[in-house]
């Protein structure tokens, strides 16, 4: 039996951790070496654990007494089920191949050995925050996920962009994780358990119930919607692209934004007791799908591109889980983990050769790369959802799930996946194809090396064939093994996948119409479309509504806080400070005065009055000694009077 | 085979004098394998440690103990010498005194410590204790070119030569009422016999006096703050853990345990003596501008927290007690490594000279708050279940009053503890070249801040652990 054994797929990459932060620089290459080798060992413990389960091994737990508070018992431990297990091999898998791939991105890099350790730091935080039974220990993970991104995002600090990004995200995730603190503590004080079959079972009882339950179920869905970037709080993601590449595909593609879906799907307990809840995560589900892919359009930077349809994407598994396709929300999570993984690592590729994110300074390179760049196409091809590529099975799970449970989601998410085909095909051709639009970048353009185009060889077959599991073409053997309740098989409906290819393969056409094509001046469009196109050029303009709105009034409100404090607190801390140094004073100066005085007074009659009392050598050991006498004597004689 | 039961005190003494051999025969430049000698020797005997666990046992006459309690004890002193002599090394190699004979009292220091705490005779305590305070009188005294630290040595000498005159005193009238010194037999001593006499009360009071001499208790604390602050800054560490974690040890064995029938005498004794205790040794810490001064009274502070303990004295009391002394070696043994090495590095004793410090080490500024935090009592710190232990006990036996007191005291401590942090976050720094930590300095620092938020995140196994070791049940 492996799945015992399942803490140290996550203790691995802990060990690894310390040993490249302590030791790393004693080794050629920093450490990476130790780093790559925990997480293939962890990547072949999870392959094993999701072997037997999907074997059909009982799924294991285990629990100790984490806390005894004066009888109140708290209980911590992990949990292997198949949703871990699935998120187990696809966490360890796309963190061994971003950290080979590393090897080459980072190479001379200044902080190589700390990227390394903190790589593995993200990892282990990751594995346990998917292993955790109850919220308290995911909560812990999560808090660690957090900062490992911060750290990585802000991995060039020098530079002023990564500074302020990892501070951006660092803070904008924050404010949903005080909600998820809230959610879990008032889980807690309902159901009197933390552990997810626990607090599943308490909803099930009628423990929480009506608009507590509601209120739980979204604060705890507001943690999600910070990590997963969904909106109104996904202004962190696409300038978190600021950290180094292989970070973007890990973190910020395949594994922590997805933590906020994987939240959702673990508790499902606690929102399957409240309809109202899921109806909100479809309908920020939808509503973050549309927003991110429109603004992906007219990203310029190869990158943000990337970013706003990793929020879209997450978005659409949001939209899964809400409207109740639990097994589609997860499954697109897997397949999407693959593919945008693959499309990040793409880039970083691209980035790598011409030190530029700009797609206008790009064009033609297929010539120059060619496995960069049919590994990308192949990555696009799966996100835009052609078949047979992964996202397409992934997809149209969760159209499927739209479909049946409210048409105005389902008109706008098949509408999302034609703007993903279409802003993708656009990045491909701009990328790509065409003549090289920076010819002095084109010249020294290179493939790259072999640490790196291996693992997006990987990935690509990977985007091929991860869909298949999923597919009638097997099946539904992933609905099986991943569901919730009893499983039933969701009669395909036709119309339903022609509306899917079709919305994909129109998005191609179009963005070929315009990108491959001279059949229309984009001038005259972008002149046309001049009040659109210039707000969604500004993204909407989150950025500049949060400055005006929260960051300009919470300046407003520290303005007013810093006047209150400065008038009112400062004066109540002084004079609290004041009375605590006046009361040090009187008890240093009682020491040195008053019981000294009072010693010295002593002394001076029992040494004859008139000698002068030099400091260390007579006075103060005399006196000190004449303290402890006199406490002793009158301390035993107040003793006999009283106690007897 | 007695000697068996004492191989790491065998083991501690015999690497001491190989060392002092070694002392007089190397020049003082060729002695960097001493501290690597010592802390081998630590090592060793914490690993010798393991034949005798979960034995119990009287060997030498009844003179030595063999039970949990001291094993627990044992190994919690052994990594007190471990730590100390990391912290010890970069800092005494850049003394001009020769370090030789520093490691070698340090080791004697530490057997001293051990036979306390593993002892029920009376005697064999004392003992203990005059080997643990001769080396201490040398050790703060250590830098002889130093004024201070000559002023420190004798202040401590003379007060501590008058304690030991005391507390012997009060031995031997114990020995003379009950006719043994074994704590054994004088707990077998029916109640209304040993009440009786005012004589025995004298005596009782006169064992506080001596102990909580040395264990600084107000008000014998005096002498602590000037030796504190003139010893050379491995022994304040030294001192602010070890001879006081040995005292308390030795305080448990002879009052719950041996004079439990007097219980109700010395039980409001020690609750007043912790209420003063914590008391001024917080306020008095409030105004404290020399980080050594200022941990000298939050040192005293603790050993207030912890009287409450011995005031209880129940067994969940005791446990707490062990618990909070095994979470305190760790956060002092932490927080003074860079005190140490600011101090080495000439950088200063001062608060003020903290200035800065988060961006000079960040590493090490982390540590500290997280030291600082559990010295406070701040959740998923040991500090917090070592604090609520105490007060959890303390509210269970009807001591609601001193319970609050240690609420409010906690609070005030945050006063002085804040005052570093803030210098290390939000001051500038005067000088703002990075501090770099050497390796043992680091070990010692990483290991009490790991230690610290392990026993703050996982007490469970450890409360479980003292369990089976505590004397009382």
């Amino acid at each position: 039996m492996m799945l015992p054994y399942a803490w140290l797929i996550a203790a691995l990459p802990l060990l690894a951790s310390l040993a490249v932060m302590f030791f790393g620089r004693r080794f050629k290459n920093g450490g990476d070496f130790i780093g790559i080798a925990a997480i293939a060992v962890s990547f072949v413990l999870s392959l094993l654990v999701f072997g037997q389960l999907a074997g059909g091994a009982e799924p294991y737990r285990f629990t100790f007494t984490w806390l005894n508070l004066g009888g109140v018992q708290v209980q911590n431990g992990i949990a292997v089920d198949n949703l871990t297990a699935i998120m187990l091999v696809v966490v360890t898998l796309v963190s061994m191949l971003v950290q080979i791939y590393s090897r080459g991105y980072m190479h001379g890099d200044v902080r190589y050995t700390r990227y390394y350790a903190t790589l593995s730091f993200f990892t282990f935080s990751m594995l346990t925050l998917v292993l955790a039974d109850n919220l308290l220990l995911l909560y812990i993970g999560w808090e660690l996920v957090g900062l490992s991104s911060y750290l990585l995002i802000g991995h060039w600090f020098e530079n002023p962009g990564p500074r302020y990004a990892s501070m951006k995200a660092f803070i904008t995730t924050r404010i949903g994780d005080v909600g998820l603190f809230i959610g879990i503590i008032i889980l807690y004080l309902t159901t009197g358990a933390f552990g997810f079959p626990e607090v599943a079972a308490g909803v099930a009882a009628g423990k929480i119930s009506g608009t507590l339950l509601t209120i739980a179920a979204i604060l705890v869905f507001s943690g999600a919607v910070g990590k997963s970037a969904q909106f109104p709080l996904h202004v962190w993601l696409p300038d978190a692209m600021e950290g180094p590449t292989p970070v973007s595909a890990l973190i910020h593609a395949a594994t922590m934004v997805a933590a906020g879906v994987y939240l959702v799907a673990r508790s499902y307990g606690i929102f399957a007791g409240s309809p109202t809840a899921l109806g909100v995560v479809a309908w920020i589900g939808t509503i973050t799908a549309v927003i991110a892919a429109l603004i992906a359009t007219l990203a310029s930077d190869l990158k943000k591109v990337l970013a706003y349809s990793t929020i879209s994407q997450l978005g659409y598994m949001m939209v899964g889980l809400g409207v109740g396709g639990y097994t589609a929300g997860v499954f697109h999570l897997t397949t999407h983990a693959f593919f945008k993984a693959l499309l990040f690592l793409g880039s970083g590729s691209v980035i790598h050769a011409l030190h530029t994110q700009e797609m206008h300074e790009m064009g033609g390179l297929v010539k120059k790369m060619p496995v960069t760049a049919w590994t990308f196409i192949i990555g696009t091809a799966a996100l835009a959802g052609i078949p047979p590529f992964a996202g397409f099975w992934s997809k149209d799970e969760i159209l499927l799930s739209a479909y049946h449970y409210n048409p105005i989601i389902f008109g706008l998410t098949v509408f999302v996946a034609f703007l993903t085909a279409y802003y993708m095909t656009r990045a491909v051709i701009l990328t790509f194809f065409g003549k090289p639009r920076d010819h002095h970048k084109y010249e020294h353009a290179h493939e790259s090396p072999a640490n790196m185009t291996g693992p997006l060889v990987v990935l690509a077959i990977l985007a091929v064939v991860a869909g298949f599991p999923g597919s009638p073409l097997m099946g539904n053997w992933f609905g099986k093994f991943i569901h919730f309740g009893e499983f039933e098989a969701e009669a395909a409906v036709p119309s339903v996948m022609a509306m899917a290819i079709g919305a994909a393969l129109l998005g191609i056409l179009v963005g070929y119409v315009i990108y491959g094509t001279r059949l229309v001046d984009r001038r005259k469009a972008i002149a046309a479309t001049k009040p659109v196109y210039t707000f969604l050029k500004h993204k909407m303009y989150f950025d500049e509504l949060y400055a005006y709105t929260v960051i300009g009034g919470t300046q407003v409100l520290a303005t007013i806080a810093g006047w209150v404090d400065k008038n009112v607190v400062d004066g109540i801390v002084n004079a609290v400070g004041w009375l605590g140094a006046q009361i040090g004073n009187i008890s240093g100066w009682f020491d040195l005065t008053a019981v000294d005085g009072a010693v010295n007074g002593v002394a001076a009659v029992v040494s004859g009055a008139g000698r002068r009392l030099r400091k260390w050598q007579t006075g103060y050991v005399q006196s000190y000694a004449l303290t402890f006498f006199a406490t002793v004597i009158i301390g035993v004689i107040i003793y006999e009077l009283i106690g007897g | 085979m007695d000697y068996l039961y004492i191989l790491p005190e065998l083991i501690i003494v015999a690497v001491a004098l190989v060392l002092l051999v070694g002392a007089a025969l190397s020049p003082k430049d060729r002695q960097g394998y001493m501290p690597v000698v010592a802390t081998a020797g630590f090592l060793a005997a914490l690993v010798a440690v393991y034949p005798a666990l979960g034995q119990e046992t009287n060997i030498f006459g009844r003179m030595i103990t063999v039970d949990g309690f001291a094993q627990f004890f044992k190994v919690i002193f052994l990594i007190v010498g471990v730590l100390v002599t990391l912290s010890s090394a970069g800092y005494m190699s850049k003394q001009k005194t020769s370090g030789g004979e520093y490691y070698v009292l340090l080791m004697f220091a530490v057997t001293g410590m051990i036979f306390m705490a593993s002892s029920t005779d009376l005697l064999a305590i004392w003992l203990g204790l005059e080997l643990v305070s001769i080396s201490s009188y040398i050790l703060a005294g250590y830098r002889r070119e130093d004024p201070k630290s000559n002023e420190a040595a004798i202040k401590y000498f003379l007060m501590g030569a008058i304690a030991s005159a005391v507390l012997l005193f009060g031995l031997s009238l114990v020995y003379g009422y009950t006719g043994t010194t074994n704590l054994v037999d004088i707990a077998q001593i029916e109640t209304k016999a040993l009440a009786g006499p005012a004589v025995l009360g004298v005596a009782m009071f006169m064992l506080v006096a001596g102990f909580g001499f040395k264990v600084a208790m107000v008000p014998f604390h005096m002498w602590a703050p000037d030796a504190y602050e003139g010893a050379p800054t491995p022994v304040t560490a030294f001192f602010s853990i070890g001879p006081k974690a040995a005292g308390l040890a030795a305080m448990i064995r002879i009052f719950p345990v041996g004079l439990s029938a007097l219980t109700s005498k010395w039980s409001l004794l020690f609750a007043i003596i912790a209420a003063v205790t914590m008391t001024v040794g917080n306020l008095t810490a409030l105004s404290q501008k020399n980080i050594k001064r200022m941990m000298a009274y939050s040192s005293i502070a603790q050993v207030g927290y912890i009287t409450i303990g011995l005031a209880v004295a129940t067994a969940a009391s005791v446990n707490a007690i062990m618990f909070y002394i095994m979470a305190y070696v760790f956060i002092n043994a932490g927080l003074f490594s860079m005190i140490i090495l600011l101090d080495e590095r000439g950088i200063g004793q001062k608060i003020e000279d903290y200035a800065g410090l988060s961006q000079r080490a960040p590493v090490a500024a982390a540590a500290m708050v997280v030291f600082f935090i559990a010295l406070i009592g701040i959740p998923f710190t040991s500090g917090f279940f070592a604090k609520f232990f105490i007060f959890a006990a303390a509210v269970q036996s009807g001591f609601m009053w001193l319970a609050i007191i240690l609420a409010v005291n906690s609070a005030i401590s945050v006063g002085y503890y804040y005052g570093v942090v803030k210098a290390m976050y939000l001051d500038a720094p005067k000088d703002a070249s990075p501090v770099k930590v050497p390796r043992a300095l680091g070990a010692v620092l990483l290991t009490g801040a790991l230690a610290t938020l392990a026993l703050g995140v996982f007490s469970e196994p450890f409360i479980r652990l003292i369990g089976l070791a505590s004397l009382l049940r």
